[in-house]
């Protein structure tokens, strides 16, 4: 009984913190251009990285029955 | 005096100024030349592949930019064909479990196909801005081995709103896929294999369809939402796939219950497929400089019966101001497609009824997969150099072959040239 109540008390205090994250993270708030600086950083490009993207969905297009999501074009393969 | 200064002053001013144009110009034809090298290898001497690739991107003016990709992949080992296992030569001639008796052709039966290849492939696009938040991209690709063809074009339009706030993205790609096998066409699907019964080169026909937007939430977070809608038509079957009929046996010296292989037929799917994908992305720092984190979940369903989740998540921590490290976790979890079966079951009626589809792929099996990584990155010699490593494991339900294990190593290295 002890460990259920512990697991609420944990569930909900995890679940707390992270509703409170996320709603700051989603925050909504205008910004100016000069305010895009961390914006701007390459690794908060959706795409931070092409190459390994490409990679990736290469790897996962071969293995998986799904595929797709990020964009269009780009070419198919016959992969084993 | 004051005359003189003022002059020098305004010569001064010039010069300063024709150096700040001439970089603005450096800036502006600047040319990113991102090269990397791949190691794809599979436990149990399945498929490897080494990936050669060069991303080239570069401003012809202050409104277009180039992009040019170029891959080479080299691939070899052995893929499971969907045929059962190799039997023990004690099954050959067997009791089976209603108590009749039959006999197996001779010879050892192949469950794995060995292969070798090459593949090409160039992708194309040129990026041009109509005016201050209209952009327009068109795109061409081609990809090239002995036994597939592929040649696409996209076209892209994206809209920035005035602050910048929103992008909307919409997107059109075609594609158009020749399959075959390096020795002849492609086999009738669900022809028997001893029959050798072989048809021309398979075609196929791909739409996509994309609308997406991109929403600046914070200064420190940013988010997307895709949808896409891909229709294909044409030859979907993997011209190498087999499936097996089979009975349940016990062997007649062990005692235990075995699949054996009555039959062999080549695979058939679908001449057409629906796909819907919904993707959300979104990168946020959240703690101090530099410590961003990118969640990804994916929804995607098809006229097949596949649905799937994907959730990928990385963490970027910053140990210098020169070099990072990021963790990466990939969740993945598939349905079977309806016509996915293990093999097609014998038992004792006779003629066996072939279904419409049917696939032994484990590919279309119900499937979970697990992807564990690390990167690490440095500035190095004004470029960036990435290094990293991933384990993924893919677990099938009710495939012969239930588990596919690989091992990713990745060497990156960007430079930007002015």
């Amino acid at each position: 009984m002890k460990a259920v109540f512990y697991l609420m008390l944990f569930t909900t205090l995890t679940g707390c913190s992270f509703y409170q994250s996320a709603s700051q993270a989603f925050s909504s708030e205008k910004v100016e251009a000069w305010e895009r600086g961390v914006l701007a950083r390459d690794d908060m490009q959706l795409d931070a990285d092409p190459v390994r993207t490409f990679s990736d969905e290469h790897i996962y297009f071969s293995k998986e029955a799904s595929t797709g999501g990020r964009g269009v074009g780009g070419g198919g393969c016959g992969c084993n | 005096m004051r005359k003189i200064s003022h002059k020098l002053s305004l010569a001064t001013c010039t010069l300063l100024g024709g150096a700040q144009q001439a970089q603005a110009e450096a800036i502006d034809n600047a040319w990113d030349l991102d090269s990397s090298i791949l190691y794809y290898s599979e436990a149990d001497d399945r498929v490897s592949v080494t990936k050669a690739m060069a991303f080239l991107s570069g401003k012809l003016s202050a409104k277009d930019t180039i992009n040019v990709n170029l891959v080479l992949d080299t691939m070899s080992g052995a893929t499971p064909t969907g045929a059962v296992k190799s039997q023990s030569s004690s099954l050959t001639s067997f009791t089976g479990a209603s108590g009749a008796s039959a006999t197996i052709d001779g010879g050892a039966s192949v469950d794995r196909v060995h292969f070798s290849d090459t593949r090409m492939g160039v992708a194309l696009s040129w990026d041009h801005q109509l005016n201050r938040t209209h952009t327009i991209s068109y795109g061409g690709s081609l990809s090239v081995e002995k036994d597939y063809q592929s040649y696409g074009a996209s076209i892209n339009y994206r809209i920035d709103s005035a602050d910048r706030s929103y992008t909307y993205t919409f997107g059109l790609a075609t594609a158009w896929d020749q399959i075959y096998r390096k020795t002849d066409g492609t086999p009738e699907p669900l022809s028997s294999v001893e029959d050798n019964s072989i048809f021309s080169d398979g075609e196929r026909y791909s739409y996509d369809l994309l609308a997406g937007i991109t929403k600046v939430f914070n200064k420190k977070t940013i988010a997307q939402l895709n949808y896409t809608l891909s229709y294909s038509d044409g030859y979907h079957t993997d011209p190498y796939k087999v499936v097996s009929q089979v009975r349940l046996v016990e062997d007649s010296i062990t005692g235990e219950f075995a699949w054996a292989e009555l039959e062999r037929y080549y695979e058939a799917r679908p001449d057409s497929r629906l796909r819907h994908v919904i993707f959300t992305s979104m990168a946020h720092q959240y703690a101090g400089a530099g410590e961003t984190l990118h969640l990804d979940y994916r929804l995607y369903t098809d006229d097949w019966g596949i649905d799937s989740h994907t959730v990928t998540l990385r963490h970027r921590t910053p140990l210098s101001k020169q070099a990072y490290l990021e963790p990466h976790i990939r969740y993945y979890q598939q349905s079977a497609a309806d016509f996915y079966l293990h093999s097609i079951l014998d038992n004792d009626s006779s003629p066996v009824v072939l279904p419409e589809y049917a696939s032994a792929d484990n590919r279309l099996a119900e499937t979970t997969g697990i992807t564990l990584g690390m990167e690490y990155g440095q500035q190095l010699a004004g470029g960036k150099l990435r290094i990293r490593g991933e384990y993924i494991n893919w677990q099938h339900q009710d495939a012969e072959y239930d588990e596919t294990a690989a091992v990713v190593l990745q060497l990156s290295y960007q430079k930007r040239f002015y």
